[in-house]
């Protein structure tokens, strides 16, 4: 396994790697002379500043929502989660482009911070709710009985428990805001991503370019190591005696109003909106006919490209997960980070640097699907990796080693122990990157096979140009598909919690 | 390998059938070694030139497989790809796209027999790329905001406290860069980077693209914006009627620069006849009239006429800078980084 946990480690370095060379190739004057630009620095305090303003934002709303969800009398718990996931099911760009048509004066800092946070607050939902839903009662009683109030509670023993999960999807949010360009441009924001393809699109400098990514792998690093030292020493599994039961839902009374503003605001801008907007102009375009097997083909091309990216994704997150929950593995925490902070870069550079190593090592295959799906594992196994560990670290290791007291060989006990308990968490991986697939751009731009379409690249002709309504029944069949996974990412899971006895 | 050899003998296969069937001969060199399948890279748009592709297609019989991207994106991945990229050719959205791959030793010279039809102020040194089409740079207007009388003469009475906040520009592309080049070489730095600071100064609205301008003044969120003649009638066509216009600046003056959307042949393509074949029929009188039909852009070639309603491109001179000049485009986006539009 340790070959393995090495192979996958150094196949999500190949982004970084190109970087590295190409900024080294680049030589130390351009290096010098965009470090000196006072100009580089205003856009890096710019990126970091958006993406820490939405790192909080989701962080705050995401707990709380998950909180109400959870722990409180809300009506319809479950549809609200279900709306509160479901921004993730259209990507950023289109809740960008569809608000512009709704007000063009919809731009600005503030107008990035705003949907940047929405499509990225689910992320954070779902890990509070995940882990809220599985605290024991008992917990919480015995703090009620030493006299602690709601806030005490939730500060004393909800929160240490969900921390970890909380800050996990709050860090993937950061490094989203970091490496987006589409809803950037569109708003017209100035971040280090937007000058990435600025230095790309007009001056043809990939030098330049490597450098202005290279700080921005250097904020992702900054912002992962925060996150890692957030990470306690808590233990995660449960290993008390008796049977988990659910806590007692908590009133809201005269909350219950501001209760439902507050979950509703993100779903009106991150969904209602994006899908009226799109709705109407689906209309405007069935009037001059759409073509609807070409439409047919894109979708069934973007799902099978989807759930091929995704099965790989876990294959390779699947030994790196084990590695650093259960064997404390060096490389494999590094092989995470490295997948981590790539998030943070920006698509194109992603994208290239697999142009780079295809052509030298697998030239067979370049621009074909195999190449493509390859790509999409490694872009996008971060996604899956966290909670892959995460919810291996949830299955107390004292099941493993019984399991191995009574006979079983390392191969047979992951198989039949670790990898049922961890079930729920590698679905989860799955679907994260399912989603993510199916809305990515860049990469499918630079490594799909010549002449293969998806909806995203679909969306994206037709957006180029001013066919918006064109664009539309595209938007909708891309949010619609991704509704599939979102939906099933929002369902409550079993309860995989084994009790110790 | 397997694939790629199965895909070019069921395309050689069709390419036959196809060339039986239309009964048109091809030029002879086509009939040597052709295998009947084109790899064609594309900056510019399929709305706007996957029907003509497909045109060349049922009249020759060559196969051409279209990857469609960024002009920009294109070049980066054909510089990365160098002598192992799948591309014939590479057809361009603009002139600097084509000089960054022709840099990086990616273009083959041009058969002069075929590029020659082609002015040369259209075609790259050495006849590494060529011209297919013309765009002019100019701007539109919403005609309930602005009165005929009003409209500029020249782009820089923009600038004009008069224009305050009411002007829209794309600083990010390419086209508009190329025109800050050409403002640079024409009117010289100074004066330049002082148009472009007064221009800011003047509460000029910043865009991602073109299309956004138009759509912007469309709406009345400005009254005016700088970009290409051709987007105008993208938008007519999709609504119909529009409160944006096209207007013009006067010959000589920098924003009414002509800059060109053309192609090259790589290496790989160098060896294919049917490159040759593509080339020559892109340059052909009668694509070049589909070219001003249905792309209404400017054709390259003498024997075709301007779009109408459109200034005759020998009217607007422009402001004398050639197009491999505009390739001076780092010095550029230094200044407009350096006033803050980029």
């Amino acid at each position: 396994m340790a070959a393995a946990v090495l192979a996958v480690s150094a196949l999500v370095a190949i982004p970084i790697g190109y970087l590295i060379v190409r900024v080294i190739q680049g030589g130390w004057s351009k290096i010098a002379e965009i470090i000196s630009r006072p100009r580089t620095w205003e856009l890096a305090a710019n990126s970091l500043v958006l993406s820490g303003l939405v790192g909080i934002t989701v962080l705050v709303i995401g707990v709380v929502t998950g909180w109400l969800i959870t722990r409180t009398d809300l009506p319809n718990p479950r549809v609200w989660l279900v709306l509160s996931t479901l921004p993730l099911a259209v990507p950023s760009y289109v809740i960008a482009y569809t608000w512009l048509a709704v007000t063009p004066r919809f731009t600005g800092f503030w107008a990035a911070w705003l949907v940047l946070s929405v499509s990225t607050l689910p992320y954070v939902v779902l890990a509070s709710t995940a882990v809220l839903r599985t605290l024991d009662a008992a917990q919480i009683d015995v703090a009620r009985v030493m006299g602690e109030n709601t806030w005490g509670i939730f500060r004393k023993v909800e929160w240490p428990h969900m921390r970890g999960a909380a800050v996990a999807g709050m860090l993937l949010a950061v490094l989203y805001a970091l490496s987006d360009f589409g809803a950037v441009a569109m708003l017209r924001v100035d971040t280090l991503t937007r000058a990435v393809y600025t230095a790309y699109r007009a001056s043809f400098d990939r030098y330049s370019a490597a450098v202005l990514a290279l700080i921005l792998v250097a904020i992702g690093l900054m912002v992962v190591a925060l996150e890692a030292r957030t990470r306690g020493s808590v233990i995660r599994a449960r290993v008390g005696r008796g049977v988990r039961r659910e806590s007692e839902k908590i009133a809201l009374g005269r909350w219950r109003q501001p209760a439902l503003v507050l979950l509703s605001l993100p779903v009106i801008v991150g969904l209602v909106v994006p899908a009226l907007v799109i709705g109407v102009r689906v209309v405007l375009a069935s009037a001059q006919g759409i073509d609807y097997l070409r439409l047919l083909q894109a979708a069934l091309t973007s799902v099978g490209l989807g759930v091929a990216g995704a099965i790989l994704a876990l294959m390779f997150s699947l030994p790196v997960g084990v590695a650093v929950a259960r064997y404390r593995s060096r490389v494999g925490r590094v092989g995470e980070v490295i997948a981590l902070v790539t998030q943070g870069v920006p698509g194109v550079v992603v994208g290239l640097s697999l142009v780079v190593v295809g052509l030298t090592f697998a030239w067979p295959l370049y621009q074909t699907v195999f190449m493509l799906i390859f790509g999409y594992a490694i872009v996008f196994m971060a996604r899956s990796v966290g909670v892959v560990r995460s919810s291996l670290e949830r299955v107390p290791p004292v099941l493993e080693d019984t399991a191995r007291t009574l006979g079983s060989g390392p191969a047979a006990v992951f198989r039949r122990v670790t990898l049922p308990l961890a079930g729920p968490g590698v679905a989860v991986g799955f679907l994260l990157v399912l989603l993510a697939i199916m809305k990515e751009l860049p990469v499918t731009l630079f490594l799909r096979p010549t002449e293969m379409r998806t909806l995203a690249t679909e969306l994206w002709t037709k957006t180029e140009i001013v066919s918006y309504s064109e664009a539309a029944p595209y938007a909708l069949a891309l949010v619609l598909l991704a509704a599939v996974p979102t939906y099933l990412l929002s369902r409550p899971r079993k309860v995989s919690e084994p009790v110790v006895a | 390998m397997q694939r790629t050899a199965l895909k070019a003998l069921a395309a050689a296969l069709l390419a036959t059938s196809l060339a039986g069937c239309a009964g048109t001969s091809t030029s002879d060199t086509a009939a040597q070694d052709s295998d009947g399948a084109l790899t064609m890279y594309s900056g510019r748009n399929e709305e706007f030139v996957g029907p003509l592709l497909e045109e060349f297609q049922t009249q020759t019989g060559i196969n051409v497989d279209v990857r469609y991207g960024d002009s920009a994106d294109l070049a980066a991945q054909l510089l990365e790809e160098g002598d192992r990229t799948p591309s014939d050719l590479f057809w361009a959205q603009d002139a600097g796209a084509l000089s960054s791959v022709a840099l990086g030793g990616l273009a083959t010279s041009l058969p002069t027999d075929v590029v020659s039809v082609v002015p040369a102020e259209f075609r790259g040194p050495s006849e590494q790329w060529v011209g297919v089409s013309g765009r002019m740079r100019n701007f539109v207007y919403n005609k309930d905001k602005v009165s005929t009388g009003e409209l500029p003469k020249s782009v820089t009475e923009l600038a004009d406290p008069k224009w305050n906040g009411r002007v829209g520009i794309a600083p990010t592309n390419a086209s508009f860069q190329a025109f800050v080049t050409a403002l640079r070489l024409s009117a010289g730095e100074e004066a330049a980077e002082k148009w472009l600071r007064d221009l800011k100064a003047n509460g000029a609205k910043l865009y991602e693209k073109n299309s956004q301008v138009v759509q912007a003044v469309n709406d009345g969120e400005i009254d005016l914006g700088l970009v290409n003649h051709y987007y105008v009638y993208a938008l007519k066509d999709e609504l119909g009627e529009t409160k944006a216009e096209n207007g013009f600046f006067a010959p000589n003056d920098p924003g009414s620069l002509v800059n060109i959307a053309g192609v090259l042949i790589t290496p790989k393509g160098s060896k294919d006849p049917d490159a040759r074949v593509l080339l020559e029929w892109l340059l052909s009188a009668s694509t070049q009239q589909k070219i001003v039909d249905q792309l209404r852009e400017y054709p390259v070639v003498a024997s075709v006429s301007a779009p109408s309603g459109l200034p005759v491109l020998s009217e607007i001179p422009g402001p004398g800078v050639a197009l491999n000049d505009l390739a001076d485009l780092p010095a550029t986006l230094q200044l407009l980084a350096k006033v803050g539009l980029v």
